[in-house]
């Protein structure tokens, strides 16, 4: 026995030094983060490619032709600048000095190649977009599109919309190149490593290599972190924050973004359909406590999809009123007869089923707490935490559905309210419907003008809060962790931009 | 020198004890193990909870009682439900050796038996998706087995044995050998096994629990409450290892009363207790 153990260890041994010949090296940043897998759909860099756009731009793979500033608002990147002929017709000119990682200029021909391959396979850029026709001149770029769309630009900024070098694209291969800091060597479900693009348009690249591991599990993230195997992490669990906060060793970036944590409510289930008890469930949980106990201070209880720091966000007001929530349930008819704590009419208690999954690791505290939150004013609650949540949603299996979505990707309101209001849309899965909603968000996607848009976005937001569409828990406070000699890393409220030229280990 | 029957008993009252714990479960509780108060989250082990508070400020020690029917008697239900149904098909396979039915038995019993059993269960439970009912069932489909296969050896090594065969003479049923002469004989063996599982269908239904495929939240089964309080390892270890502590006891007192019944039931096998016992 133990003369094949030896050679076995000894064959591990060699193997794990073959796996770390290229990150082993002093020069090479070590990121792990819980945002990047298949369960996430954004595992490798292709951004016409369901999520990948994502990696693509957070690893400084790829760079789009506008980027969100830290208030975001759309500024130049890959552009120059942009200028509007009409109100479906948009003409942007391209920085001169850029390349692709592969030697070739990006010209307005190559964005053309790579957003006409955009809207053909991808079909929420398609929506998003809207393109009916594309031309490229030198370094000028006109998109026309089928109606008026004032968010064109915003939209430009989402990942899908990474531009990247067509031709580099080989069947063989999932490496693309791309404008960016670095050059994707690697790409595989688990992870990306990254060399410095020595030809980068905006100057030099301060680091050698970046190896950017997918690492799902929060508390393995954080015990890798603490032992030196990664220079900085994403996504660790909020009770671990505590042990880098006051650790000089480690440093912490944190900022808020538009991640929002919400609940839809079936309204095909009957229940539901009485508004008295929609209310109920708003006015039960504390959401203040929420944020500031279970998510530790990294969130910031919400009043609508949008934080109150954007110029559409809804600022924070209290609606915690467990004494309100009683006497609307019992103005419902629902009275506890026999005693047992709970609420019931004609024999049957108040049960709601309370969907969620267990990808976020603030979906199942938010589903505990609701639970306890619920129980106090004599609703039943019965929680579901389940990878298969689409099947429980397709089977109509749920009265709450408690999900993550990042409310505003592309700095622009429109895009939440597209894909959570109208009856077909993507995201509507309670069936809520609402004419005088439907007409508001016809009226946003038809106005240019940012202040109007904002002030219709605020009418939307009160609008399906009043009808409790959609409950609104808190908005992520996102935090990156890492040792104390990683200088230009910082969190964006966007969540798009993490690795860049800047990024340097001292 | 200690009798296996003293032996037994001491190893049997630790037992008893912790399934009149089970039993007593949230009445033996201080607190409500089930009352969020978010403002005293993550206390510290003291005088007012002594295993501490968890991130939803509940009483730790309050949850890990409160969890004790759920964790101890559905893993106690399951191992007797698995040796029912698996002796119950055992003997009647053994019995009718060589029969459609004691050969459909024969294939079924191998081939659950060919998947580890933890492995299955996993997959009926991952397919089934999650609840407590779900893990108990899939638990049960995994766990019958080998009941099955020990009660049908014993039957088809005793079915044709004088006394049976006398029984038979004397007109007695099928049923009634089956039950009055048969299942005595392979109640024995079958019972030392059950007893010596009962730790390991603890430690599996911890496990799918642990694993988000068993009980659901706010349900205090101990799998689930280590798992929800994971990432607390190191800024609350309290949360960790108090349910991992019940859990481990709990498995220790099954283990060695399991040790100490087959000890009383087969002492002929004990022969390396025997050895120790009279030197």
């Amino acid at each position: 026995m133990i003369k094949i153990l030896y050679p076995l260890l000894a064959a591990l041994l060699l193997l794990s030094g073959c796996g770390g010949k290229q990150t082993d090296d002093k020069a090479c940043f070590r990121y792990g983060t819980t945002a990047y897998g298949t369960s996430l759909d954004n595992a490798g860099i292709d951004p016409h490619q369901s999520y990948q756009g994502w990696s693509a731009i957070r690893y400084g793979v790829g760079e789009t032709l506008f980027r969100l500033n830290e208030q975001s608002q759309p500024q130049p990147w890959l552009a120059q600048k942009y200028e509007y002929i009409d109100d479906r017709t948009c003409k942007i000119t391209l920085r001169d000095n850029v390349t692709f990682s592969s030697g070739r200029k990006m010209t307005a021909a190559a964005a053309k190649e790579c957003l006409e391959q955009l809207i053909a396979v991808h079909s929420r850029a398609a929506a998003d977009l809207k393109i009916r026709s594309i031309a490229a001149a030198g370094q000028e770029l006109t998109i026309q599109t089928t109606e008026p769309l004032p968010a064109l630009i915003n939209y430009l900024c989402d990942p899908y919309a990474c531009i990247m070098d067509m031709q580099s694209k080989t069947a063989n291969s999932n490496l693309l190149a791309g404008t960016g800091p670095f050059i994707a060597q690697r790409v595989t479900a688990q992870e990306i490593y990254l060399q410095r693009n020595p030809h980068y348009w905006a100057g030099p690249v301060q680091t050698e290599a970046v190896l950017v591991k997918g690492i799902p599990d929060g508390d393995t993230l954080a015990m890798a972190l603490q032992s030196g195997e990664l220079d900085a992490a994403q996504g660790l669990p909020y009770a671990s924050l505590r042990l880098f906060r006051n650790n000089p060793a480690f440093k912490l970036s944190s900022t808020e973004t538009s991640r929002v944590f919400q609940a839809a409510l079936n309204f095909s289930s009957p229940v539901l359909q009485d508004p008295r008890i929609r209310a109920v469930i708003a006015l039960a949980v504390d959401k203040q406590a929420f944020a500031a106990t279970l998510l530790e201070g990294n969130g910031t209880p919400a009043a609508g999809p949008f934080p109150g720091n954007l110029p559409y966000g809804t600022s924070w007001r209290s609606s915690y009123d467990t004494d309100t929530a009683r006497n609307l349930l019992a103005a419902a008819g629902w009275q506890d007869t026999d005693g047992d704590g709970y609420v019931d009419k004609g024999g049957k208690p108040l049960t709601l089923r309370w969907l969620t999954y267990p990808a976020r690791q603030e979906l199942p505290l938010l589903a505990e707490a609701a639970h306890d939150y619920l129980k106090n004013i004599g609703i039943k609650a019965e929680v579901n935490i389940t990878d298969n949540c689409a099947v429980f949603l397709q089977n109509g299996q749920w009265d709450i559905y408690a999900k993550s979505f990042v409310s505003a990707p592309t700095g622009d309101p429109e895009y939440y309210f597209t894909t959570h209001i109208p009856s077909s849309s993507a995201y509507n899965v309670g069936h809520y419907h609402n004419p005088q909603a439907e007409q508001l968000l016809q009226n946003l996607r038809g106005t240019a003008d940012t202040s109007q848009r904002a002030q219709i976005a605020r009418q939307l937001s009160q609008l399906i809060t009043d009808d409790n569409a959609y409950i609104y828990y808190a908005h992520l406070k996102m935090t990156l962790v890492m040792k104390n000699n990683v200088r230009g890393f910082s969190a964006h409220p966007s969540d798009y931009y993490e690795i860049t030229a800047a990024l340097a280990k001292e | 020198m200690i009798s296996q029957k003293t032996t037994f008993l001491r190893a049997i009252l630790p037992v008893l004890l912790l399934l009149a714990l089970s039993a007593a479960g949230t009445w033996a509780a201080p607190h409500d193990p089930f009352h969020q108060q978010l403002q005293q989250a993550l206390l510290p082990p003291g005088d007012e909870y002594i295993c501490g508070t968890d991130r939803y400020g509940r009483c730790v020690f309050c949850r890990v009682l409160a969890g004790a029917p759920l964790s101890v008697l559905t893993a106690l239900s399951l191992t007797i439900a698995a040796s029912l149904i698996g002796t119950t098909a055992g003997i009647y396979g053994g019995y009718y050796h060589g029969s459609v039915a004691d050969k459909f038995l024969l294939h079924l019993t191998n081939i659950v038996l060919a998947f580890p059993g933890m492995m299955l269960a996993l997959a009926i439970a991952g397919i089934a998706g999650g609840g407590m009912l779900t893990a108990a069932a899939a638990l049960l489909c995994s766990s019958w087995a080998p009941y099955a296969r020990l009660a049908r050896r014993q039957v088809i090594t005793i079915r044709h044995a004088p006394y049976i065969e006398a029984a038979r003479l004397c007109g007695c049923t099928d049923t009634e050998i089956l039950f009055r002469y048969l299942l005595p004989i392979a109640v024995k063996p079958v019972l030392i096994m059950a007893a010596a599982n009962i730790g390991t269908m603890l430690l599996a239904l911890a496990g799918l629990s642990f694993l988000g495929l068993g009980a659901q939240p706010p349900a205090a089964e101990w799998g689930s409450m280590i798992s929800s309080s994971r990432s607390l390892l190191q800024v609350a270890p309290w949360t960790v290892f108090t349910p991992g502590c019940a859990l481990f006891i709990a498995v220790c007192c099954f283990n060695f009363s399991g040790n100490a019944l087959h000890d009383l039931l087969e002492p002929e096998h004990n022969n390396f207790l025997k050895e120790r016992t009279y030197d």
